[in-house]
């Protein structure tokens, strides 16, 4: 190993110590390398047994041996630096990283660099130069890198906006790291954000809230303590957004202050927040003002929790009176079934729930024994279960139906009276019924008798003794007759008609048209002697009772024919219209005698009578009748007419 | 065969107005049949199972015809019909209602009896007497009872 020697022995003495230095060192690499005949390794410190894991013989021994230990992935980079160095070595410098391959496989990284010696006419002559271990420091380097490139990513992608967050010397707010995400969340520029905080914050945070974060942010600037706020941002495209910030501050050595953190948009957190508290708040109005009386009840029999209307209910003026043990309930309260018989404890519509059962609307009275009132409370209760299907709260309602108990119970003794009062006036009419019924039979009987007596012995005069009467005498005999078999006619009708009242009615199809005809027939004695035109029009069929219907045609009829008996041309008209309510109403017509309509209102009464017994005879019964089977068939008469210009009677069925 | 054991029409009528006019119908009418009346239903009932009084009186001659007033002292009419044809010895006796009684309620019970006819006692007394005439002739003439 040959030496350039030195210029001058203090210069050789420091060049020997520093080859010594060199010799010995354990990370830096001597070489020296001839160009001149051919490139080769002149010199090679001991260090590189070290690094290369070769002898420095080696390197001598093999020329090739330097290039070759390159990393094959380097070998290119390395190649290219030494020949642009070598193109101009009086100005350019050697210096590059490389990796070199140890003949056991391991890798180190090496910087190496290198100078020229050159003769005179400015060529190389000799290279020189220190290649230095860096491995431990390359892979520092590297294992900080990837720290970093997670730490972005977590920055970049963390639900939360990992940030930096700086306030200079000189006032002026910053963020650095997670700059993009900041300003995402704030709706504003990365550039603004990176610039001038404080304007962002001026825009977007809430007035509400913005003097208060301001202040907490300057507090833990000062005190450097944790920063931790929630404020709301008014972003331009969401709205409303609340963000939750935690950050730790550290004062830098420029007298500026930095927070590492982290911001969280928590507006659905908050929105469910919210949400959460109307609904509660909605629950608690109706808890608070529902006129039933509500009670939460624990699985071990603790009435836990009272609405103001179960508390009064119970004569309790607060919660914490009333939140008590059924044991001690049961020492306050009483409580017995609606008909008076004392329920135990263990009956008690909560025990009874606890037990397992639902009850709906139980009506119980309650006695509050220290208080010494007694009310009717109906309870419902209901078991909530939890998760294990245990109860896991009882909730029991309860409304006071006193004065409703009270007015039932009122309506049934009202309604037994009334049954009783009904009963008795039944038996009343009954016995008034029998008497009316035995007064008619006795009338029937008993009245008719002596009528038959006078006509019957008026007639046995007239036959027996006829001829020694003056004709004056015959005719009185005639006036007894005639008036006694009157009034035999007068009881008939009447009874008729009494009899009509109690006569059950049967409802059958009634075919009016032929009833009609038939009627009409069963008249030819009245209408002897006669020639009337009858006119039937339209007689749609109808229920009811054929034997009181067939009276009804019976009476109206045979009054047009009574009625019409003076005209030279009697028309008798029968037929029937629908009224507007649908119903048919049926009508009987003549021409006839007619009648005032100022007397209209006396025609249907009993015995009434609109003409003289001399003009037309009569009992004055027969519209009374049928105004009674039209009414008691639910339909109603009436008749218009007018003197000497006929009547028309017209009556519904119901 | 005395006067009282022969008779062919027993009349059973209280009222004795009533009874003077149906003997003067009857007779006018030509029916000159022997005639028994009684005048409340206990004698009725007497006469016709002969008892008490008529104890003398054979059952078999019966009378050929009833006339029976609905309306009686002591047992009433639908009694004494009652009795008669719940009888199978005078079962066979045409009974004919005569009565001033209009009602339904005794009309339906005598049909229910067994009456064989039913006449209400008109106020006009010449219809009643045709009345009788008919039911007279009718009964006494053309109805063959089993037992006559």
């Amino acid at each position: 190993m040959t030496q350039q020697p030195p210029p001058g022995a203090t210069r050789q003495a420091e060049g020997a110590e520093l080859l010594s230095l060199l010799e010995r060192a354990d990370r830096h690499v001597l070489w020296v390398m001839k160009l001149d005949p051919v490139e080769r390794v002149d010199y090679v410190s001991p260090a590189v047994e070290r690094v290369w894991g070769r002898p420095p013989e080696a390197f001598l021994a093999d020329p090739h041996l330097w290039v070759a230990s390159i990393h094959p992935d380097d070998q290119a980079q390395v190649a290219a630096a030494y020949g642009h160095w070598l193109e101009d070595p009086a100005n350019r410098r050697y210096d590059v990283e490389f990796r070199v391959v140890r003949p056991d496989g391991s890798v180190r990284w090496v910087h190496d660099s290198g100078t020229a010696v050159l003769d005179g006419q400015g060529r190389p002559v000799r290279l020189s130069g220190i290649a230095e271990d860096i491995t431990e420091r390359r892979l520092g380097l590297a294992a900080l890198q990837d720290e970093s490139d997670r730490l972005g990513a977590i920055v970049a992608t963390a639900p939360t906006v990992v940030h930096s967050f700086h306030i200079g010397a000189d006032g002026r707010m910053w963020f650095e790291l997670g700059a993009a995400r900041v300003a995402a969340l704030f709706g504003v520029a990365e550039a603004e954000v990176r610039r001038d905080a404080a304007d962002m914050f001026t825009r977007r945070v809430m007035p509400i809230d913005h003097d208060r974060t301001r202040d907490l942010a300057m507090a833990s600037g000062r005190d450097l303590t944790p920063w931790r706020a929630e404020y709301r941002i008014r972003h331009p495209t969401r709205g409303t957004v609340w963000i939750e910030g935690h950050s730790m501050p550290t004062r830098c050595p420029d007298g500026s202050t930095v927070w590492y953190g982290a911001l969280t948009d928590i507006t659905e957190r908050k929105q469910t927040e919210q949400a959460l508290r109307d609904s509660q708040a909605r629950l608690a109005a109706v808890f608070d003002h529902m006129t039933e009386g509500l009670v939460v009840c624990t699985p071990d029999g603790v009435l836990a929790d009272w609405n103001p209307t179960a508390l009064r209910l119970h004569g309790f003026e607060t919660q914490a009176q009333a939140r008590i043990h059924l044991r001690e309930a049961a020492k306050i309260f009483e409580i017995h079934t609606l008909d008076g018989e004392k329920v135990p404890t263990h009956g008690w519509p909560l025990s009874r729930t606890l037990a397992g059962e639902s009850l709906h609307q139980h009506e119980v009275r309650v006695r509050r024994i220290d208080q010494g009132w007694e009310r009717v409370f109906s309870y419902s209760t209901s078991r909530i279960p939890g998760d294990d299907g245990a109860a896991r709260l009882i909730v029991i309602q309860v409304s006071d139906v006193t004065a409703r108990r009270a007015a039932e119970d009122e309506v049934a003794r009202l309604n037994a009276e009334l049954e009783e009062r009904v009963a008795e006036r039944t038996a009343e009419l009954q016995v008034a019924v029998r008497e009316l019924e035995a007064f008619s039979y006795s009338v029937s009987h008993d009245l008719r008798a002596p009528l038959r007596a006078l006509d019957g012995f008026s007639q046995a005069l007239i036959e027996d003794h006829g001829k020694a009467l003056p004709e004056d005498g015959r005719r009185y005999l005639g006036i007894i007759r005639e008036t006694a078999q009157k009034m035999g006619r007068l009881i008939d009708d009447l009874l008729d008609f009494a009899r009509l009242g109690r006569q059950p009615l049967t409802r059958r199809p009634v075919d009016h048209d032929k009833l009609v005809r038939h009627v009409w027939d069963s008249l030819a004695a009245q209408r002897e002697g006669r020639a009337i035109t009858f006119c039937v029009g339209t007689l749609p069929p109808s229920e009811g009772d054929p034997a009181l219907l067939r009276q009804v045609w019976i009476n109206l009829l045979a009054n047009a024919v009574k009625y019409s008996r003076r005209c030279e041309q009697a028309v008798v008209e029968v037929g029937s219209v629908v009224g507007d309510d649908g119903r048919i109403e049926y009508f009987v017509r003549d021409n006839g005698a007619g009648f005032d309509m100022r007397y209209a209102h006396k025609l249907f009464g009993v015995f009434e009578r609109l003409h003289r017994a001399e003009e037309f005879e009569g009992t004055g019964v027969g519209l009374a009748i049928v105004q009674r089977i039209v009414t008691r068939h639910g339909g109603s008469v009436r008749a218009e007419g007018e003197p000497g210009r006929g009547a028309t009677f017209r009556f519904t069925l119901g | 065969m005395s006067m009282l054991e022969a008779f062919e029409i027993l009349i059973v009528e209280d009222n004795p107005l009533d009874l003077e006019m149906t003997l003067r119908g009857l007779r006018k009418a030509n029916i000159a049949n022997r005639i028994e009346v009684a005048r409340d239903g206990a004698e009725a009932l007497e006469i016709l199972f002969c008892e008490g009084a008529h104890a003398g009186r054979r059952i078999e001659d019966a009378p050929r015809l009833v006339l029976l007033d609905l309306k009686l002292p002591k047992v009433d009419g639908l009694e004494v019909l009652a009795r008669l044809k719940a009888d199978p010895r005078t079962r066979a006796i045409p009974v004919v209602m005569l009565t001033s009684s209009k009602e339904q309620r005794d009309l339906v019970e005598s049909y229910q009896l067994g009456v064989n006819s039913y006449i209400v006692k008109p106020v006009d007394f010449e219809n009643f007497v045709a009345a009788a005439r008919e039911l007279g002739t009718y009964w006494l003439l053309l109805n063959q009872t089993p037992g006559a």
